[in-house]
């Protein structure tokens, strides 16, 4: 047969015409395209991280993708993870964002894991990777995947964002700093925000996800020099700066990646960080006595029984602004303990105990003081706060969080008030 | 005399405090990283836990916790707290 053209290399006239630009592009190439077509990358997390991760590498025709995420998709997902649609609602992230991608690209393989990141599962799904990318929501899954790659020697590109801010870093690549390096000590609980109580914008974690795609493409294209490890990236989209900061190297006294390390198989990160592996809200546990507690239950009996009470929202106001029940006074947690705040609080007392005692319409009974916040969490703080502030006048009322707070109102009480 | 530093703020500091930036004043002899890091914790208590797991970076180089160095109204600092969501 005659010969009708010269082709030193496999990739398929198919692939060749789909990668066509950025095959002609300096740095990539036959050689670099090859290597993406051969690669193989691990997402954990198929949320606003993970879908443009996913997107770009399936699109920039990665050979093999893996997908982890435990969760499914919610309405309020979709705003910023936009590698799931309205139609996927209530199914697996994992497989909805693999139905996506497989409609972006067919030639790419995807493994979707159902399943929780953690240290009994980790290893044995990382194993297959080149690479891994950490697209998580939480620190216990963090430092679970920095520790998995540093033991399984591959390169971790994580990304991370809330509000307007986000950080893009590699990790354990080519003898450079892991997590643990510039991160020895987990944060401390209360200091951790986390997107579904900070908030987060879509092009953010956009911008972010597309630098971890293209990270990705760097390592696995061998484009070594200009490969965003030892350096942190911060992203300040409200201020339109990004700035790179030196970030410190491979410490030899490193505890997973150091010269003698003492983490030498995984552990238990959900105690490393006295946290999950999710950043869901869910249920708050009590943490302050039962005789500062009221269910809504309780509560709507309460105040349907025309019971003398004062309603203290704690929320922060831009949250108050969207919904709040009626007669609530808003004085966020972190003014609560200010003299102005306890000064206008005593006030509202004071006027209730008169009110009651001359109003015969409100049934006589003790002044009732309700704190109330979204998931009845920082209501129990506002509550201890308040119990010790108001020692002196703490004889003429009760005080009591209202547990599981408005999305317990909602569920319970009235499904109609608007959850968020 | 004393120094007027700018600090940028990012993350969880800059939400407890409320603000991207603030001024700190040290004496001239005294302006380093050490008591940049002191007075802040200092006059803003509320961020001491965050400030123990936050990198510290000076005209953009990560500041170990453990280097004192001289700092001057011209640099370019910056407190940047982990950051976990995604």
């Amino acid at each position: 047969m005659e010969i009708k053209y010269i082709k030193e290399h496999t990739l398929k006239p198919n692939e060749i015409e789909r990668y066509g630009r950025q095959l002609i592009t300096p740095d990539i190439g036959v050689s670099g395209q090859m290597s993406l077509c051969n690669a193989s990358v691990l997402i954990v997390g198929a949320g606003g991280l993970g879908c443009p991760v996913a997107l770009y590498l399936s699109s920039a025709g990665v050979g093999t993708l893996g997908l982890v995420d435990y969760d499914t998709v919610e309405i309020s997902n979709l705003h910023r993870q936009i590698g799931h649609r309205e139609s996927s609602k209530g199914i697996s992230k994992a497989v909805s964002l693999a139905k996506t991608i497989s409609e972006l690209n067919s030639l790419v393989k995807i493994n979707t894991y159902e399943t929780t990141f953690t240290s009994d599962t980790a290893m044995e799904i990382i194993k297959d990777y080149d690479i891994v990318v950490d697209a998580s929501d939480n620190v216990a899954t963090r430092y679970l995947v920095n520790d998995a790659c540093v033991l399984t020697g591959k390169p971790l590109v994580s990304g991370s964002a809330l509000k307007w801010e986000g950080q893009v870093t590699v990790y354990n690549y080519n003898n450079g700093p892991c997590y643990r390096c510039i991160f020895p000590t987990p944060p401390p609980v209360e200091t951790v925000t986390k997107c579904s109580d900070g908030g987060v914008l879509g092009p953010i974690v956009g911008v972010i996800g597309s630098l971890q795609a293209l990270e990705t493409i760097k390592i696995l294209t061998n484009n070594k020099e200009g490969v965003l490890s030892g350096r942190l990236l911060i992203y300040d989209g409200m201020s339109a700066v990004f700035r790179t900061v030196r970030i410190r190297g491979r410490q030899s006294g490193c505890n997973v990646c150091g010269d003698k390390p003492t983490v030498t198989q995984l552990i238990d990160y959900t105690q490393f960080c006295r946290s999950d592996y999710s950043e869901s809200a869910g249920k708050v546990d009590d943490r302050v006595d039962k005789t500062l507690i009221i269910t809504v239950e309780q509560f709507h009996q309460s105040i349907q029984n025309n019971h003398n009470h004062l309603l203290i929202d704690v929320r922060p106001k831009i949250q108050f602004d969207i919904c709040s029940l009626p007669n609530s006074n808003n004085i966020p947690i972190e003014e609560i303990d200010k003299k102005e705040s306890i000064e206008m609080i005593e006030q509202l007392i004071k006027e209730k105990v008169e009110n009651n005692n001359g109003d015969n319409n409100i049934n006589n009974n003790e002044l009732s003081v309700y704190l109330v916040c979204r998931r009845g969490n920082k209501s129990q703080d506002a509550v201890k706060i308040l119990d010790e502030k108001l020692k002196e006048s703490r004889d003429k009322f009760k005080l009591l969080h209202i547990k599981d707070g408005l999305l317990g109102w909602n569920e319970s009480i009235d499904d109609s008030f608007p959850i968020y | 005399m004393s120094n007027q530093l700018k600090v940028l703020l990012f993350a969880k500091v800059k939400e407890v405090l409320g603000k991207d930036s603030i001024t700190i004043d040290l004496p001239i002899d005294k302006s380093t990283s050490f008591n940049l890091i002191q007075k802040l914790k200092d006059i803003y208590p509320q961020i001491t836990s965050i400030l123990e797991v936050s990198l510290l970076a000076i005209n953009q180089e990560y500041i170990s916790s453990d280097q004192d160095i001289a700092i001057c109204p011209s640099d370019e600092i910056a407190i940047i707290p982990p950051v976990s969501g995604g």
